[in-house]
């Protein structure tokens, strides 16, 4: 299994490609990208290979202005990618899906905005090849992922986002198949620094309907060097069917990011695996990697599994070696101090301290 | 009457009390018991601070040992809450509102930690309790609002906001609420009007980012570019909520009296936030980056000198740490102390010879003595240091231009403007180079970026304009 990543200071995309079981080429995809921070690969022409489809912010840190973009890489074999431009000037990009939702057979977009003080939810209809129309879901800053599943169980896809700023939200948006959304708030906290940080949509109890796994970890606040919050962590909402959720805490873990639903005892339930980007670094103790290993009872248990490097932002789990079981690939974010302990993208192998 | 007689009643009496008393201390001793099966043992590993440490200890003891004290188990609850330790908090005031012996100010504590879990069912029915006692406190009202909006709950959610809004006039958050309520109808024109307010209240504080989309849904799109240009984004200010901020005056732990104290700067309270910043620098008084951002609270309250004071604190702690230099040579510089200045510059620069913005002040005193070849030196190595902010390729290309080399100057402006795509100053001078060269179809393209870009100065685009008319014979 290969990986593509992205670099956001440098605006590069890149494929990390296992050449051999085990060995792993960094071949440069794309250049110029506008400081991307999200790919989704994906058979986007539906031509038997994969695109991608990045979110583009265009400045990473705070900025009002309409400057997002998504560009798609369009592959076209002999690892060559067609950069095509599919929305431009508009709030930052942060996360962008693609899926077929209103039935007709092209695939099309589900996008996140975070913008700053105004951002966005759209869904973008493809009308014909690589052409879109824009329809805007909510006009609230601070858009941080978007997921599309079946969330309601009418076989249709819908769309859930998480919203951070001071809103520090999850919407539904439902969709009656035709592309048609009504919009309603799953979950909310109050707390206007909760610091919603990431979310994806998993079958976390493997009962066939998707759940949202999210975390809050956003450590930038009003003091010189961003930090840990005590209500920061990782929790899910527990899809009940019938389009009703319940919130469950999976555990504490300081500046929080990128929870990912994956079963690292192979034991057959889904664990999760969770980086932490604003952790206390001063304390050596402080964790950057953490297993919350899944019981028999539904509670899960936390297990340290590094402490070092520290900053990790990006976090996605899959079978990348030969050896059994499942691995996780990280990456890092080292945009304030202390810079030590440095890494960018790591591979996390199992029962060892390689990587 | 004898004296036998007289005893027997004083020792029925005795013996009575004595049972009393054996009973009540067998009932609290039960009660102390049940408590200390409840409560959870304090998370002796994670608490770092001797003081906060014995503090705990003597609380958690009193509250689960001999006699009761729900006075302790509330002191504990408050200390956890102050601490970060939520869960404990959480607990200790759940087993206080079970016994019915809960003050509504740690309801009101309680509320504000299920609902930030968003477990709003429970928030609710805890904030309704606290204010059928304190109904005149206002920041509860607002957060059973919010409470009640985030389950979509709307009618009730509106009646809580206007009832806020009947106890404090000028309550934007409440306002805040309310708009809300309204773009969720669709009704986006009372949204309008309900934000103008707020934001008027609040001097565009609150509302004021939510005002400019309602703007641009109403298709009032120049009052929304007026808004995004005037306005600093990120001008929001959390609720102040006193019951939840005095818990802090118990609070060991020095990055979250820092963060209190960065919320009050923002909302201007600087009393308040000299107080926490102090109390931090007294819990840890080798943090240069207390220092440095007491510094700070000090330059916004004007306090220059106290300032000063703490930025030198914090490059004393610290020698390498370049802020703390910056921010001394800017005082220094903007008060036209010029040579204090250089000389705090030059012990900037010997202490972090790799600050990008200590080099770019350096390039800027080379300017300034017209060695332009030097200033570009040290630009240049800003840069290479920082490739991925516009500041220094600004720098360049304006050192480039009084140098004539326009092409180095040009080159420097796009790569300002690719790192940074709506930094005005980059986009305003390629589209000005684009129609001076006669290079129609960049001048355009630029046109159609500038024009979204709501910071830039209409006047500066009408010149701008002009100059495309003069140049193309049509407006672009």
């Amino acid at each position: 299994m290969d990986f593509v990543a992205c670099d956001s200071k440098l605006s590069q995309v890149f494929w990390v490609r296992q050449s051999a079981p085990g060995i792993f080429e960094e071949t440069l995809i794309a250049e110029d990208m506008r400081a991307p921070v999200h790919i989704d690969p994906i058979d986007f022409d539906q031509d038997g290979d994969l695109d991608l489809l990045v979110a583009c912010m265009s400045f990473i840190f705070p900025n009002n202005d309409p400057i997002g973009a998504i560009i798609a890489l369009e592959n076209q074999g002999n690892e060559r990618f067609r950069r095509r431009v599919l929305l431009d000037q508009v709030a930052r990009v942060s996360d962008v899906r693609a899926a077929d939702l209103n039935g007709d057979g092209l695939l099309d977009l589900a996008v996140g905005q975070f913008g700053y003080d105004q951002g966005e939810i759209r869904w973008m209809k493809q009308t014909a090849p690589w052409q879109f129309e824009s329809e805007i879901l909510l006009s609230l800053s601070g858009a941080i992922n978007v997921c599309i599943e079946d969330f309601n169980g009418d076989d249709t896809p819908d769309i859930a986002a998480i919203v951070s700023q001071q809103w520090e939200e999850i919407h539904l948006f439902e969709n009656d198949g035709k592309g048609k959304f009504s919009s309603r708030v799953l979950w909310g906290s109050t707390n206007e620094d909760y610091a919603s940080a990431s979310m994806i949509a998993c079958d976390l109890n493997q009962d066939n309907r998707p759940d949202l796994l999210f975390s809050n970890g956003d450590g930038f606040g009003p003091t010189p060097n961003p930090g840990p919050r005590p209500w920061h962590g990782v929790q899910w909402l527990e899809n009940l069917g019938e389009g009703q959720f319940a919130y469950r805490r999976i555990g504490y873990l300081p500046g929080a990011y990128s929870p990912r639903a994956v079963d690292l005892d192979g034991d057959g339930d889904l664990d999760v695996a969770a980086v932490s980007s604003f952790n206390d670094w001063s304390r050596p103790q402080s964790e950057s990697l953490v297993w919350f290993e899944r019981l028999d009872s539904g509670a899960f248990r936390r297990h340290t599994l590094a402490n070092t490097p520290i900053q990790l932002l990006a976090l996605d789990a899959g079978d990348f070696t030969p050896a059994e079981g499942m691995e996780i690939v990280s990456g890092g974010f080292h945009a304030y101090p202390p810079y030590e302990r440095l890494s960018r993208i790591l591979l996390w192998t199992r029962g060892t301290s390689d990587r | 009457m004898s004296a036998t007689r007289l005893k027997r009643p004083v020792l029925i009496a005795l013996g009575v009390l004595a049972v009393l008393a054996s009973a009540s201390y067998l009932v609290f001793n039960g009660r102390a018991n049940e408590l200390a099966t409840e409560l959870e043992t304090p998370p002796w590993n994670d608490i770092r601070n001797d003081t906060l440490r014995e503090r705990i200890q003597n609380r958690y003891l009193r509250a689960t040992r001999g006699f009761p004290s729900i006075h302790a188990l509330s002191e504990l609850a408050q200390l956890y809450h102050a601490n970060g330790y939520l869960a404990q908090a959480k607990q200790s005031y759940e087993i206080l509102l079970e016994r019915s012996e809960i003050a509504p100010k740690d309801l009101h504590r309680l509320a504000r930690i299920l609902s930030t879990y968003g477990m709003q069912d429970q928030a609710i029915q805890a904030y309704r309790q606290v204010l059928a006692d304190s109904p005149q406190y206002t920041p509860a009202r607002i957060h059973l609002g919010n409470a009640l909006l985030k389950s979509r709950r709307n009618s009730e959610a509106e009646v809580e906001f206007r009832a806020a809004i009947e106890t404090d006039s000028r309550s934007a958050h409440a306002l805040l609420g309310l708009a809300r309520l309204r773009i969720d109808r669709d009704q986006w024109k009372e949204a309008r009007k309900i934000l103008e307010a707020a934001t008027q209240i609040s001097n565009y504080r609150i509302g004021a980012d939510l005002l400019a989309t309602v703007y641009e849904t109403l298709g009032e799109n120049e009052e929304a570019t007026r808004l995004r240009r005037d306005r600093d984004f990120g001008a929001y200010r959390d609720l102040h909520d006193p019951w939840v901020e005095e818990l802090l005056g118990d609070c060991y732990d020095t990055f979250r009296l820092a963060t209190a104290a960065g919320m009050a700067s923002f909302r201007e309270d600087f009393d308040k936030a000299n107080e926490l910043i102090g109390r931090a620098i007294e819990l840890d008084p080798a943090d240069p980056m207390l220092h440095f951002q007491s510094g700070g609270i000090s330059q916004s309250a004007g306090e220059i000198a106290s300032a000063l004071d703490h930025y030198r604190k914090s490059v004393q702690l610290k020698p390498d740490f370049s802020d703390g230099w910056h921010y001394m040579y800017q005082i220094h510089r903007d008060a036209g102390n010029a040579i204090e200045a250089n000389r705090i510059l030059d012990d900037g620069f010997r202490a972090c010879p790799d600050s990008p913005a200590l080099l770019l002040e350096m390039s800027e005193r080379m300017r300034q003595q017209s060695r332009i070849d030097q200033a570009i030196v040290f630009t240049q190595k800003a840069i290479d240091l920082r490739p991925h902010e516009a500041q220094a390729y600004l720098t360049l290309a304006r050192l480039h231009l009084m140098t004539n080399r326009v092409d180095a100057a040009i080159s420097a402006f796009e790569n300002a403007l690719r790192v940074e795509p709506g930094n005005s100053m980059a986009l305003s001078t390629l589209t000005l180079n684009a129609i001076n060269t006669r290079d129609q179809k960049a001048a355009d393209r630029y046109f159609e970026r500038l024009r979204k870009q709501p910071k830039m100065d209409p006047q500066s685009v009408d010149q701008l304009s002009a100059q495309y008319e003069t140049q193309f014979g049509n407006r672009p």
